[in-house]
């Protein structure tokens, strides 16, 4: 897989939610570009099929999967694959991504992303289903690293060296969720300075930024609410290792309006593009 | 421990059972290993229940919002999701309703709840469905009489049919014109039977008459000259090519037995 070198898309995005699906058709200029989850649009039938097609008329879009449980141990999900090829045939999809984690094997099924022992062998376990789903795609993935509630006394790497190694063994891309990274600094004592350093600067190619929810002892990984204060002084720091790092507003439950949620893109746009002056 | 272990214990944790991972997590302050299993649990029930919530809105406001609540919280206990599609996820919700005990005096006293769940499900099934080519006449049209007769038809996959004794029809209009339910049942017009189908690629419900629900019921089971010779089906049969037209039929199967009867006229002229 090749890199693609300079990035197709630039600036602050925001993921497609269906309540502001009108008004980005009707405002086509107020966002450069959108990230739409894979899994809600998979099937392209009915309506939303006929939105998708308006909505990649006017925004170049990336496509964001939760399901295909890269680190999982069954088999990967060929016909879902294929399914995923198609749609970002169809929607000419900037880049496709995933997560660092497992959501399911067999029947049983857990729709929230499970957390991965950080050893050399799940390092290499992960990455050669990445190559595995790569293939299938055509094209080279983004993986994202993950809120975590817990660790395993199994590991015995960092979670900044397991996503290194896993880029370097994938020849994969790193999307740095900013949000997650805080998280797990909260929860589980991570120290997101080792991480950065640890991720090789060219492998990032996307941010996410969202919003927890704090429930005093615990942050959950609710994509909520804005932003939190710290999470922007994170992103802030990110940005200096790297920088004009095309970023993303991740806004899922309690879903605000539009203004809302382009107020949140433009403070991230702003820092993004002080990043590209120091 | 094996990844695989390592994965199925940690799901079978989320679904409530006691496993061994816990000695494979590392302690850590402020939570024991058995409680941060537990955050996943809460987290991943909390999307079924939200899941739910966004399937049955009408069932969630004639129960209101606690009482649903609870009902989600024990169905999402005893069915754990198999699908990674979350739109496949409560289709069982109205059954298990239909069945709860009597103790559940907030349902015992809402005989049409199960109905109107129902018809929710339908809806939301026919919104995520998979689009079909509209209905070959021109194929159709190309059998011999005979082929016609013995041709099964299919209905579309977005259509849904369901029969009530209580006025569904009625509170689905209210739910649609005012966002609300109405103040009450007397009155309204029962018993219904119902179509669920799209229009303009929204999904609809329009009220069809008994015989023309128990016609579409039997569509796919029987060859068109075997549905014209029931009785109680045939008064429904003029209304078949509408129905094409309309799109709630979207293809035919060949038939390879000789035809009981003969050529029922879908297309008249």
């Amino acid at each position: 897989m090749s890199h693609s070198a300079p990035s197709p898309i630039r600036g602050v995005g925001i993921g497609l939610r269906t309540p502001h699906i009108t008004q980005l058709i009707q405002q086509p200029d107020c966002v450069p570009w959108l990230e739409l989850l894979s899994d809600n649009f998979i099937h392209q039938s009915g309506l939303d099929g006929q939105l998708l097609d308006a909505v990649c008329e006017i925004y170049p879009v990336t496509l964001h999967g939760v399901n295909l449980s890269l680190g999982g141990t069954a088999p990967l999900d060929i016909d879902y694959l294929r399914a995923l090829q198609q749609l970002a045939q169809r929607t000419r999809a900037v880049w496709i991504s995933e997560h660092a984690c497992f959501c399911h094997q067999g029947t049983a099924q857990s729709h929230d992303l499970l957390p991965l022992p950080y050893t050399l062998d799940t390092a290499a376990h992960l990455a050669g289903r990445i190559r595995q789903a790569q293939d299938i795609l055509g094209q080279r993935i983004l993986i994202e690293n993950v809120s975590a509630y817990l660790t395993y006394t199994l590991s015995d790497m960092s979670e900044g060296e397991f996503l290194a190694e896993v880029l370097r063994q994938a020849d994969c891309d790193l999307l740095l969720d900013v949000n997650n990274l805080y998280v797990n600094q909260r929860n589980l004592g991570v120290d997101p300075q080792a991480f950065i350093q640890a991720i090789p600067r060219e492998q990032v190619r996307e941010i996410h930024l969202a919003g927890f929810a704090d429930q005093g002892d615990i942050l959950i990984d609710a994509h909520n609410n804005p932003v939190a204060e710290p999470v922007w002084a994170l992103y802030q720091q990110v940005l200096q290792h790297f920088p004009e790092t095309p970023t993303l507003i991740e806004w899922d439950n309690d879903i605000p309006s539009l203004p809302v949620l382009l107020d949140q893109a433009c403070r991230a746009a702003d820092l993004c593009a002080a990043s590209s002056c120091n | 421990m094996q990844l695989a272990t390592l994965q199925h214990q940690f799901l079978q944790a989320i679904s409530g059972a006691e496993t061994s991972l816990t000695e494979y997590i590392a302690p850590q302050a402020g939570h024991t290993p058995t409680e941060r299993l537990r955050i996943y649990r809460r987290n991943t029930q909390g999307t079924y229940r939200k899941t739910l919530q966004a399937i049955y809105p009408m069932t969630c406001a004639v129960l209101g919002a606690s009482c649903f609540q609870t009902l989600a919280q024990h169905y999402v206990c005893d069915h754990p999701a198999t699908h990674w599609n979350l739109n496949q996820y409560g289709a069982g919700f109205p059954v298990y309703l239909a069945n709860l005990p009597d103790a559940f005096h907030a349902v015992s006293d809402l005989p049409y709840l199960a109905d109107l769940s129902q018809l929710e499900l339908l809806l939301h099934q026919a919104y995520y469905v998979a689009d079909v080519t509209p209905f070959p006449v021109n194929d159709y049209a190309a059998l011999t009489a005979s082929e016609q007769a013995s041709a099964r038809l299919q209905l579309a996959p977005e259509i849904g049919l369901m029969q009530t004794s209580w006025p569904i029809y009625a509170i689905w209009q209210h739910w649609q014109q005012q966002d609300s339910l109405p103040t009450s049942l007397s009155g309204l017009q029962s018993p219904d039977a119902l179509c669920i189908h799209r229009a303009g690629l929204q999904p609809q419900v329009s009220r069809v008459s008994l015989v023309a629900c128990q016609l579409l019921t039997q569509l796919e089971q029987y060859s068109l000259a075997e549905l014209a010779a029931q009785p109680e089906v045939v008064p429904a049969m003029s209304d078949l090519p509408d129905y094409i037209a309309r799109g709630w039929v979207s293809r035919f199967i060949a038939g390879n037995r000789p035809p009981s009867s003969d050529k029922p006229a879908l297309f008249p002229g």
